[in-house]
């Protein structure tokens, strides 16, 4: 009799954690759309997918999709934020293994090899051929969403690399305060004068090198300097050429000059130029817009202009492209939310709200009257920037990279050496990175 | 006199060991204190120059952080109560019943402890979204999205675990065998030995693995970030990347939002220290 009582006693707690359970999940799980394809009953939901956590982003996609659902009656989007990273490619890897991968997501150039090989990205050469608004796109925009002769991506967030200058330094240094050095030799000569030591320790860089994870700071220089980083179609490395080679001397030089103060461009909190521990950086618009924020006391004492020009107008420039997942079920609607995000005016309003660059010809003017000290330069620098190369294997060779040009830095070996062994470490490594 | 030396010394080793440990603590509460243009000022000042006490206000007026904390709240309520009745019952078979292949059943648990959890993660997420008729899915769990961003689907893999089984089995050991013994001569059937006899006995092992459960829950990332997709479901840890961009931390409000976050893990810590010291002696466990 006790048995059974106790048997009894024991199924009831296990019906009763199930019942909790479950009624933990039914209650509580966040409609997505089940069964229906995105559809039900006339009702559409889009899923879209965004890089990044911020405040300000968040307050600019919640508007836009409020805008977009009321101009698409019937249709709910849900918005999901998930942070830089590893952290996004967890998410996305899990999302795609299990087919649950959003409708549109913005997300890095650096995913665009490696996604549109693995067929998790959609063509969209089919959406954008009967789209207006591509003939408006810039160029180079469009140009940094294309992976073997096709369209994935939509560039609409740029990230060029521009010169910034602290005009206060610059005149105590007894320099011109609205001239910036025109050319490398001036670089490096003003960078020395501003640099500021106390004993052999660099308290305030001349220029802002960064000594870990410095690949985007070298390849502006590589590319200023004609040379190129890689050729994607044969897989051939050639960061060991003449060109690449020389760059990478001048930027150890500096370095060894002690012009810098050790930092990580990897780590935001590490960045010289918005903490004021630089004169002069090459760094994003948004840096420019943080120093001033954060340092009042700076606003009217900061410069920006277009990079160097060595022998070619160059530099670095990140994108944040708008993707169309190749698991949507509803690809239309998904491009309506990407033509609506892309339009002339959703572009201005966000130049206006986040202070992105424009990526439209028909705004150039608009844009360049509007701030005409900083968006001649940020305008021409997203016209002739290139980010990532677009290669499965991008984040393996930058790796190799930084760590050889980190090895130059402290003189483990010479710059040449490091860029010979980073090319000859790459092409060791290539059989096992390379997936088609 | 003399005696009391060693006392002493010892006394201050273990304060400035205390000290060392206290520091990032202190260090992240001043800093949650200060302005952006301080905490990046060439020059490192520990205590801050104007204490900004608003930090906490701003903080917490970014994003839905009443949600975040009934969420995290929830999912680590609900886990750590079932995972002590799950693990306690599972480690006390292991301890005290014979029964067929128990010592191979016992191995394969340990294997559990060996495996990482990255690389079970993704298998058990597709388990969540494929879980027959739940989430709109059929009976072969297709069609719909069976746990994800659901409570079930951050409380379900976590009910029990290796380590939990393992910590419980050697707690359960220590128990003399005439124990069992007397209990069986009066008639008592091996539930109401673990649940009238063992149970009791067991406060010190429950609240160590209601610490460790509560801690793990509670900071984990990666499985709400994974498994969840609305601001809704988000747990406190989610909430903490407000804070961050792709160029810039605001680490004055990441900070005090962090003090915030931390303080139940501290409070419960204190609570149930006594216990989780002599939970740890007991078991063995370093």
């Amino acid at each position: 009799m006790k048995r059974r009582k106790s048997i009894m006693t024991a199924l009831c707690v296990t019906v009763l954690a199930s019942v909790a359970l479950t009624a933990c999940g039914s209650n509580s799980t966040e409609q997505l759309n089940p069964k229906d394809n995105g559809s039900s009953g006339g009702s559409k939901t889009l899923t879209f997918w965004r890089a990044g956590t911020d405040a300000p982003e968040k307050a600019y996609w919640t508007r836009v999709i409020q805008e977009f659902e009321a101009s698409h009656p019937g249709v709910k989007v849900n918005y999901s934020e998930v942070p830089f990273g590893n952290d996004m490619e967890t998410k996305l890897n899990a999302a795609y293994a299990s087919g649950t991968a959003p409708d549109v997501l913005s997300y890095t150039l650096a995913s665009v090899a490696q996604r549109a090989n693995l067929g998790q990205y959609e063509p969209l050469d089919a959406y954008t051929d009967k789209w207006d608004g591509k003939s408006d796109m810039m160029e180079s925009v469009l140009n940094t969403g294309m992976y073997k002769d096709k369209l994935y991506g939509l560039g609409f967030i740029p990230d060029p690399r521009v010169l910034l200058w602290r005009k206060d330094l610059f005149e105590a240094a007894g320099l011109d305060p609205e001239k910036p050095p025109a050319s490398w030799e001036e670089l490096a000569k003003d960078a020395e004068l501003l640099t500021k030591k106390d004993g052999n320790t660099t308290v305030t860089a001349g220029l802002a090198i960064p000594t870990a994870n410095a690949w985007t700071f070298w390849q502006s220089f590589v590319l200023q300097n004609g040379g190129k980083i890689i050729d994607a179609d044969k897989n051939e490395p050639l960061f060991d050429s003449p060109e690449s080679i020389e760059a990478t001397q001048y930027i150890v030089d500096l370095v060894k000059k002690g012009v810098t103060i050790p930092n990580d461009s990897a780590k935001s909190n590490e960045n010289l130029f918005p903490n004021g521990k630089a004169a002069i950086a090459y760094d994003s618009p948004a840096a420019y817009v943080n120093t001033q924020k954060d340092h009042p006391e700076l606003a009217g004492k900061i410069g920006v202009s277009g990079p160097i020009e060595r022998k070619t107008k160059a530099t670095f420039a990140g994108m944040r492209l708008l993707f169309m997942s190749s698991q949507s079920k509803q690809k239309d609607l998904a491009f309506e939310f990407m033509q609506t995000v892309m339009s002339k005016e959703e572009t201005w309003n966000r130049y206006k709200e986040l202070g992105t660059p424009v990526v439209l010809n028909s705004l150039k003017d608009d844009y360049i009257k509007d701030k005409p000290e900083m968006n001649q330069a940020v305008f021409d620098a997203v016209s002739y920037g290139e980010g990532a190369a677009k290669v499965t294997y991008s984040s393996k060779m930058y790796e190799i990279i930084s760590q050889h040009l980190e090895a130059a830095f402290y003189n483990t070996k010479s710059a040449e050496q490091a860029m010979k062994d980073a090319a000859a470490e790459l092409k060791k490594e290539l059989p096992n990175l390379i997936t088609n | 006199m003399t005696r009391k030396w060693p006392t002493v010394l010892f006394s201050i080793v273990m304060f400035i060991i205390a000290l060392l440990m206290l520091f990032p603590f202190l260090l992240m509460v001043v800093t949650s204190l200060k302005t952006m243009g301080e905490i990046q000022s060439p020059t490192f000042t520990f205590i801050p120059k104007h204490w900004l006490f608003d930090n906490y206000a701003e903080a917490m007026g970014r994003g839905e952080w009443l949600r975040y904390f009934y969420n995290s709240f929830i999912v680590t309520g609900v886990t750590v109560v079932f995972s002590l009745v799950f693990n306690s019952m599972a480690g006390f078979a292991f301890a005290r019943l014979r029964f067929p292949g128990r010592d191979v059943l016992f191995f394969s648990v340990l294997i559990g402890i060996m495996v990482p959890p990255q690389a079970t993660m993704i298998p058990t997420f597709l388990m969540m979204k494929m879980f027959p008729f739940f989430g709109g899915n059929d009976w072969q769990g297709q069609g719909g999205f069976g746990f994800i961003n659901s409570y079930t689907g951050l409380v379900l893999p976590f009910i029990a675990g290796s380590f939990g089984i393992f910590l419980c089995r050697q707690y359960f050991l220590n128990f003399p065998r005439a124990l069992d013994e007397a209990a069986q001569i009066d008639g008592a059937n091996v539930f109401r030995v673990f649940f009238q006899i063992y149970l009791p006995l067991s406060k010190p092992i429950l609240a160590t693995l209601a610490i460790f459960k509560t801690t793990a829950t509670w900071n984990d990332y990666m499985w709400p970030l994974i498994m969840t997709n609305t601001e809704h479901m988000r747990t406190v840890q989610l909430g903490l990347t407000i804070f961050r961009s792709e160029t810039n931390v605001e680490w004055n409000l990441l900070m005090a939002a962090t003090t915030l976050v931390v303080l139940p893990l501290v409070l419960l810590f204190l609570a149930a220290q006594k216990y989780f010291v002599q939970g740890i002696v007991t078991t063995g466990l370093k």
